[in-house]
């Protein structure tokens, strides 16, 4: 398979999975997210494939974009306040130490694995939903391509697109993952990933 | 010598580990745990199942046709230690250390190093996934251990072909639904990825296989088959496979397959996995290329069988993840590696051996001995005991009471066992000495002087319709109703 024939078809993998009505992705957001969900893939996936940096800095606006509208759709207090029966199972798994352990459990359950300490995991985690990708975003057979892409990523990584991986992570992991538009940020991301099973070696 | 040593040390915590307080935690028997036991018990007094079949190659529990290796297999340790909660838990916890073993000798074929193969062994042993099924009274552990011991006498003789390993495999579906999908798929995918099989090898597999041949005609073979849609089995695999489901939270809705506040591997271990899925990519050796063969038709069975997620079914994926992270782990920083091993055991022991028992209760059935010991207490007495939400909760007093088989088959009759791998309905209603399991029709609750239900089945209101004194509240630790005793006024 020729080099241009894989960016052709990296391309229309990307086409597809962005503009896909099937997918669900792009028809639940507003038009300001749809072109900016567009642009960050198509820059991304343009500086991977043709190296020119003005693809790279376009990509850089669009991202730091997406990620303003990532926090600003999140009530972060939303996501670090804990309803009546969660406060009940804390205060229970509390009393479950003996007297004589009372003020370890105290520094456990309290601080080192605290409520919210446990919900950064969880957080982190709701970055890695798979099945919340692939049964509401995108359609469930894309996640084949995706986990080659992956695989290949992993085998040849891209720094641009490791490190704002981690970043969109990073911020899922502190603002949470429900604002109004979804985990929006890691999108193209996963786009992109796709469209590595046709494009790189 | 010193690597033999420190080997026979982890070994011996394994079994510390896996076998301490293995009779209260978890905290009671669960109705699949009273089943095989109950079933092992009645194999051993009368040579017949519950229902009165003689030694059945699947045993029908609840309809499941479930393969009865482990059954057979405990028969020496009812025999021994009497028909209790440990001896029925205690070959899952004996297996779970075969495990640790085999895990070791399999590792040290990828990483080449008794040293890293040691660290990953450990690691491998505290694994929430390892503990908890490695203390269950049922067959799914057993079931990988002999899977996984034949997939290492496989790796050993490679580029042959091993018999014994082959045979193993083939064994193991004899012990349990999982390995029945997973076995012919493995052994397929082998002969394609490593060498073609002789004439014999072929023939050795088909003899081996002869009980399941019999049966693969009867409905009884193919009872946990369902037909779901590619969407639907691809979407199971995504559950199985995401790392929200392996380190942090399982979606499976039976509360007994959970421990709290923790997932079936360490939050942290998802760096390792990584690594490990970096590392294995440039090495593309027959050995690795069946790894990854094997990691991926590990969750075959769990996504074609079901409607819901169901982690126990995907415990043959534990084995290749393991593996899988192994090689990540040898690339972490060996003073961080000491920090996360007592931080994990630390999380493991606390969610297992504190949250778990305290809070899971009613996931465990608890309330049934109680209910057995009250029947007894009041033979003379009818009691009814309300099933409409467990349908399956006979077998608990009869487990309790280790009732005389011989009594259950006859109370029985024999339409079950002459139509056993026919796969008759499921009774809904069961009668044994003064106790009957149904649910309640208040036509009929003045033949009863007692009836228990589960806490939801009777209001106050009807209580006081129907004439009922509640005499008796079954409560767990924390509060919750299990079980409540009313007596009927005549």
């Amino acid at each position: 398979m020729g080099e241009k024939y894989k960016i052709w078809l990296g391309l229309k993998l990307v086409a597809i999975l962005l503009i896909s009505p099937t997918s669900g992705l792009f028809l639940q957001q507003p038009l300001l997210n749809k072109m900016l969900l567009f642009f960050t893939t198509l820059s991304l996936f343009f500086h991977l494939n043709f190296k020119t940096p003005v693809y790279k800095y376009i990509f850089l606006i669009c991202f730091i974009s997406l990620t303003y509208i990532q926090i600003s759709s999140t009530n972060i207090q939303n996501t670090y306040s804990f309803n009546d029966h969660q406060k009940y199972i804390n205060q229970n798994r509390l009393d479950q130490y003996p007297p004589s352990l009372a003020r370890v459990g105290n520094i456990i359950e309290n601080r080192l694995d605290s409520p919210i300490v446990y919900r950064l995991r969880q957080n982190l985690f709701d970055s890695f939903d798979f099945v919340n990708y692939f049964k509401n975003f995108f359609l469930p057979i894309f996640f084949i391509p995706f986990l080659i892409g992956l695989y290949k990523l992993l085998k040849n990584p891209n720094k641009l697109v490791i490190s704002t991986t981690l970043i969109s992570i990073f911020i899922l992991s502190i603002v949470g993952s429900h604002g109004s538009y979804g985990p929006i940020i890691i999108f193209p991301f996963i786009t992109i990933i796709i469209s590595y099973f046709s494009c790189e070696k | 010598m010193k690597n033999k040593l420190i080997l026979s040390a982890i070994l011996l915590f394994s079994f510390i580990f896996y076998s301490y307080k293995l009779s209260s935690v978890p905290s009671s028997v669960y109705v699949d745990e009273a089943v095989t036991g109950y079933n092992a018990y009645s194999i051993l007094k009368t040579g017949k199942d519950e229902n009165g079949k003689i030694l059945p190659i699947y045993f029908r529990y609840f309809n499941a046709y479930s393969p009865g290796l482990y059954t057979y297999s405990i028969i020496p340790l009812v025999k021994f230690f009497g028909l209790n909660t440990f001896s029925i838990r205690l070959l899952s916890a004996i297996s779970g250390v075969f495990s640790v073993y085999i895990f070791y000798l399999l590792v040290n074929i990828f990483l080449k190093s008794e040293n890293k193969s040691l660290i990953a062994a450990l690691f491998y042993s505290i694994l929430p996934w390892t503990l908890f099924n490695s203390r269950l009274g049922y067959e799914v552990m057993y079931a990988a251990v002999i899977f996984n011991t034949g997939v290492y006498f496989l790796y050993k003789k490679l580029p042959n072909i091993s018999n014994i390993g082959l045979l193993l495999i083939s064994l193991s579906t004899y012990t349990s639904h999982n390995q029945r999908y997973l076995a012919p798929l493995f052994i397929i995918g082998y002969f394609v990825i490593i060498k073609k099989p002789k004439i014999k090898t072929l023939l050795i597999l088909l003899i081996s296989q002869i009980p399941n041949l019999v049966l693969v005609f009867t409905p009884a073979f193919w009872v946990k088959n369902s037909v779901f849609s590619v969407k639907h089995i691809l979407l199971q695999f995504i559950t199985y496979i995401s790392p929200k489901t392996l380190f942090f939270e399982l979606p499976d809705i039976d509360q007994q397959h959970l421990i709290p506040k923790i997932s079936i591997l360490y939050w942290w271990m998802v760096i390792p996995l990584f690594l490990g899925l970096k590392k294995l990519s440039p090495k593309i050796s027959k050995e690795y290329r069946l790894l990854i063969f094997w990691a991926i038709i590990s969750l075959v069975p769990a996504s074609l069988t079901g409607e819901f997620i169901s982690i126990q079914r995907a415990l043959p994926f534990l084995f290749p993840v393991a593996i899988i992270i192994s090689l990540g782990l040898t690339q972490i920083n060996k003073i961080l590696l000491l920090i996360a091993f007592p931080y994990s055991l630390f999380l493991l022991i606390r969610s297992y051996f504190f949250f778990l028992p305290n809070e899971q209760y009613l996931a465990w059935n608890y309330g049934y001995q109680q209910v057995s010991e009250f029947s007894l207490s009041h033979s003379q007495e009818s009691i009814l005991v309300d099933n409409s939400r467990n349908v399956r909760n006979y077998i608990l007093p009869l487990f309790y009471q280790k009732y005389d088989p011989r009594l259950y088959q006859q109370n029985l009759g024999n339409f079950i066992s002459s139509h056993y791998y026919q796969a008759p309905a499921q009774l809904s209603t069961y009668k044994y000495n003064n106790l009957t399991f149904g649910s309640i029709k208040w036509d009929k609750i003045q033949n009863y002087n007692y009836i228990v239900s589960d806490g939801l089945s009777i209001s106050p209101d009807q209580a006081k319709e129907h004439k009922l004194i509640l005499i008796e509240t079954i409560s767990t630790k924390n509060n919750q109703t299990s079980q409540e005793i009313y007596k009927v006024v005549k």
